[in-house]
């Protein structure tokens, strides 16, 4: 018996977009099925941030296509097509408490108040924000500020959650609580993610599929194994960062560095630059 | 010995208190006089019954001015009123409608270009202005109406209005707009919900200045209201041309109040705003 | 917003926009340009208005004249109100004792030209405030003897009346200014480099702030060119301003002289319009810079 094809929630077909004579996405082209989370790749300035704002509706595209469930979206506007975007910065809305930017999707859909209060009140649960929802945003940390945002996206059910490096502006532990998080919300509510980030691991870490951008070239891997065998991914530079370091050779080629730490009797809080002046030290080379 | 010492600072400080009080204090004193005195001078010619040269100080206080402006024995009354319908109309007209087109200008890739627009009407001397416009206002029918000088004030307040309210359409504000707009929130609840709580305050801000700018002005109201639109400062200059300083003293503060009191009140937000600058 | 649906909301916003800005300034130009260039009827032989304007003065031509003087009473005054404004905004910012005195620095907003006009007229006019103040202390001994300082030739009452008005804002101005650069950081920072307080206020407070300020000192300089209300009633009528030179001349009972107000019309615009377009595109390229 064949299997049931379930119809990708997105499809994209070669978007082209152009900022004057300079080509920002050429023939970008993907898709991505219910629930799943596609995590893309891309050092800044490769066009992910046009990618993103292309599929929200805020950005239009020069050529291509676009399928939300099957449905051409480019005419759309971006309160039709049910796609939700978050950028690195929180963006809620400064006149309103975290209860009401929450609430805000629910409110404009003119949902009664009863069920608002409900289900802002379940979410602000699920966010680990119990009895910050009177707090105004000025008065949230950086990572609660975030949570509200994703609270705010997820609250409404979206059909396609786009998400622009959506911790980069946090600490390294709220960074890693957050892709908890994250992971663990979107899974509950079942919904498709694109994400872009320029980290690594965070890539790894929270897509189910996952793809590079490159000069507005998107490259999807068919698995998590190639995308890491991949010479542009950074999986081998990283590998061989961790096995160097590992061996104690030098932290950069041709240098011990980290002996050189311990060996000097100093805390491993007071790395000592690469070009300090030492005897035995050579100047590193700086092409890793 | 130390108590001595202590208790001979204190007499020091005690006798040379009060001297030097007034000496550290004295540059203050007269940045207030400097400020003040215009004002106090204006509010001591309304209070006279004649200031003949070379008295300095008459002594004949009255309320007659005051008295006979209030009756309406005089045409101020009814010129204030008419000052604030006319500013009134053109602030509102300008701010609501400068808000709207600044935020359509602010949304164009080339906005700054398009802002440039709007410094040729506003910078040209409005009296200028008027004395070039002339020919067409007479040709409509214009002149010498009250809804002529509305709108030929409206020409110039407005692109003030579009330019003050360009400020407030920042990158950010386009992102919270964007970010609403993806939550599902149509136009409509744009502008309900993020656009007029947060534009408030600097709507009211507008309004003020534009309420002003139209409040202050003189050449192009009297080239274009041609005598028949009497505003508060065109009774004012009657005045003093006439050499009255009394009846002139009391236009002029009459002039000053609304916007002072207008000033007071937005004093707040002014201080609001260079504080978030900090 | 996506593109498509801003533009559909922004076009008639855009083209009312353009309508008030452009339309009204050009139509009015180009009939007062109409006027300056129409010869005059039924006089034939007659020299032209521009010729007329540009004559020398010898022979009635008063161009030049009211060009430079409205000119020279401009640059002084925004001279002195940098002379006034730049120290005392020093003084808010660095003392915080002067604080409470900030909020005076409001009064002179709330006044109207006319008025501030009026008031400075009490006060400096032969038999004003300050006559009377030198003839009680003996300096003076009586109207005639008081120096002139209202309608003279060195428009000492315009300039004052100018520069009270203009250096409170300018002063509100500066001390914006200076917090946004944080200027005690800066001052402590040239403290410690060995600066004296009279080094750091010469070499880096005035000219860093009045670089900042430079496209506003322009737009102000533009704006007093333009000015009309205090020179109509502290000036003489000869030289007058452009302005008060174009509103004369349109409402004499000669109306051979209308179409010399025309002309100046028509050339104020246009030096107006040609400093604006150079303020507006230097400034364009310094966001490029930046």
């Amino acid at each position: 018996m064949p299997a049931i094809r379930v119809l990708p929630v997105i499809q994209a077909h070669n978007i082209h977009k152009q900022y004057g004579t300079l080509s920002v996405l050429s023939g970008v082209q993907f898709q991505l099925e219910s629930g799943r989370s596609l995590g893309i790749l891309g050092s800044s300035g490769c066009g992910k941030t046009t990618l993103l704002q292309i599929m929200a509706g805020l950005l239009p595209a020069d050529q291509g296509e676009l399928l939300l469930d099957g449905q051409a979206a480019f005419d759309l506007t971006p309160a039709e097509r049910g796609t939700v975007y978050l950028s690195q910065e929180p963006l809620l809305f400064p006149h309103l408490t975290a209860f009401e930017n929450i609430a805000f999707g629910l409110r404009v859909r003119k949902q009664p108040s009863a069920d608002v209060r409900a289900q802002v009140q379940d979410m602000l649960g699920q966010l680990g924000l119990e009895g910050l929802g009177d707090r105004m945003p000025t008065a949230l940390s950086g990572g609660q500020r975030q949570r509200v945002a994703f609270g705010r996206a997820i609250i409404i059910r979206p059909r396609v959650l786009l998400l622009d490096e959506p911790f980069g502006s946090l600490d390294a532990p709220t960074r890693a609580d957050m892709q908890q998080l994250y992971r663990r919300l979107c899974a509950a509510h079942r919904i498709t993610t694109v994400f872009v980030t320029h980290d690594l691991r965070e890539a790894l870490v929270m897509g189910d599929e996952l793809a590079r951008m490159e000069a507005g070239r998107l490259t999807v891997y068919p698995s998590r194994r190639a995308f890491m065998e991949a010479p542009g991914s950074g999986v081998r530079e990283e590998w061989a960062f961790w096995q160097r370091t590992l061996s104690g050779e030098g932290l950069l080629p041709g240098t011990t560095a980290a002996g050189d730490v311990f060996a000097a009797g100093r805390s491993t809080d007071l790395p000592i630059p690469p070009h300090s002046p030492g005897p035995e030290k050579k100047v590193p080379d700086t092409d890793a | 010995m130390r108590k001595d010492m202590a208790s001979s600072a204190v007499l020091n400080a005690r006798v040379r208190g009060p001297l030097r009080l007034l000496l550290g204090q004295l540059p203050r004193l007269l940045f207030r006089l400097l400020f003040v005195f215009p004002l106090l001078l204006l509010a001591y010619l309304s209070l006279q019954q004649a200031w003949r040269f070379p008295r300095l100080v008459s002594g004949e206080w009255t309320l007659q001015h005051w008295a006979a402006t209030l009756q309406g024995h005089n045409s101020l009354l009814s010129s204030m009123g008419l000052s604030l319908l006319l500013s009134g109309s053109v602030a509102l007209l300008a701010a609501t409608s400068g808000f709207a087109v600044s935020g359509a200008v602010m949304q164009q890739k080339r906005a700054r270009r398009w802002l440039s627009l709007a410094y040729f009407p506003y910078l040209i001397a409005p009296v200028v202005f008027a004395a070039m416009l002339q020919f067409y206002f007479v040709r409509m029918g214009w002149s010498g109406t009250l809804g002529g000088v509305v709108l030929a004030q409206y020409l110039f307040v407005f692109p003030y209005a579009v330019l003050f309210f360009s400020g407030f359409w920042t990158d950010r504000m386009r992102n919270l707009i964007a970010q609403a707009r993806t939550l599902g929130a149509s136009s409509r609840e744009v502008w309900l919900r993020i656009l007029w709580p947060l534009g408030r305050p600097v709507l009211a801000m507008g309004l003020f200045q534009c309420f002003l700018l139209s409040w202050f002005e003189y050449g192009l109201t009297r080239l274009l209201g041609v005598g028949k639109v009497q505003t508060l400062t065109i009774q004012t200059v009657l005045y003093v041309q006439e050499a009255n300083p009394h009846l002139a003293a009391v236009a002029s503060l009459l002039m000053i109040v609304p916007a002072m009191l207008l000033l007071l009140i937005n004093r707040q937000l002014l201080l609001r705003k260079t504080s978030g600058l900090q | 917003m996506s593109l498509t649906s801003s533009k559909r909301f922004s076009a008639p916003f855009l083209w009312v926009y353009a309508l008030l800005t452009v339309v009204p300034l050009l139509a009015g130009w180009g009939y007062s340009l109409h006027c300056s260039l129409r010869p005059l009827q039924g006089i034939s032989g007659q020299p032209g208005t521009w010729q007329r304007l540009f004559a020398p003065p010898s022979e009635g031509g008063e161009a030049w004249q009211t060009l430079s003087y409205t000119f020279g009473l401009s640059a002084i005054s925004i001279g002195m109100i940098l002379l006034f404004a730049l120290p005392l905004s020093y003084a808010f910012v660095f003392n915080q004792r002067n604080k409470g005195l900030q909020g005076w620095l409001f009064l002179p907003l709330t006044m109207p030209p006319v008025v501030a006009a009026f008031a400075f007229l009490a006060l400096l006019s032969p038999s004003g405030f300050l006559s009377r103040v030198a003839y009680a202390l003996g300096l003076s001994a009586g109207i005639d003897q008081f120096p002139r300082l209202v309608n003279d030739a060195l428009s000492t009452g315009i300039i004052l009346t100018q520069v009270f008005l203009l250096t409170p804002f300018f002063t509100l101005a500066f001390i914006n200014q200076a917090q946004q650069e944080n200027m005690p950081a800066l001052r402590r920072a040239a403290d410690a480099l060995g600066s004296r307080r009279a080094q750091f206020a010469r070499r880096i407070y005035a000219p860093l702030l009045l670089r900042r300020s430079l496209p506003l000192l322009l737009l102000y300089a533009v704006y007093l060119f333009g000015t009309y209300e205090i020179p109509l009633l502290l000036g003489r009528s000869s030289p007058r301003v452009v302005t008060v030179y174009i509103t004369e001349q349109m409402q004499r009972f000669d109306l051979s002289n209308i179409p010399l107000g025309h002309a100046m019309a028509v050339l104020y615009t246009a030096l107006v319009a040609v400093l604006l377009v150079f303020l507006l595109s230097r400034r364009a390229g310094q966001i490029r810079e930046t």
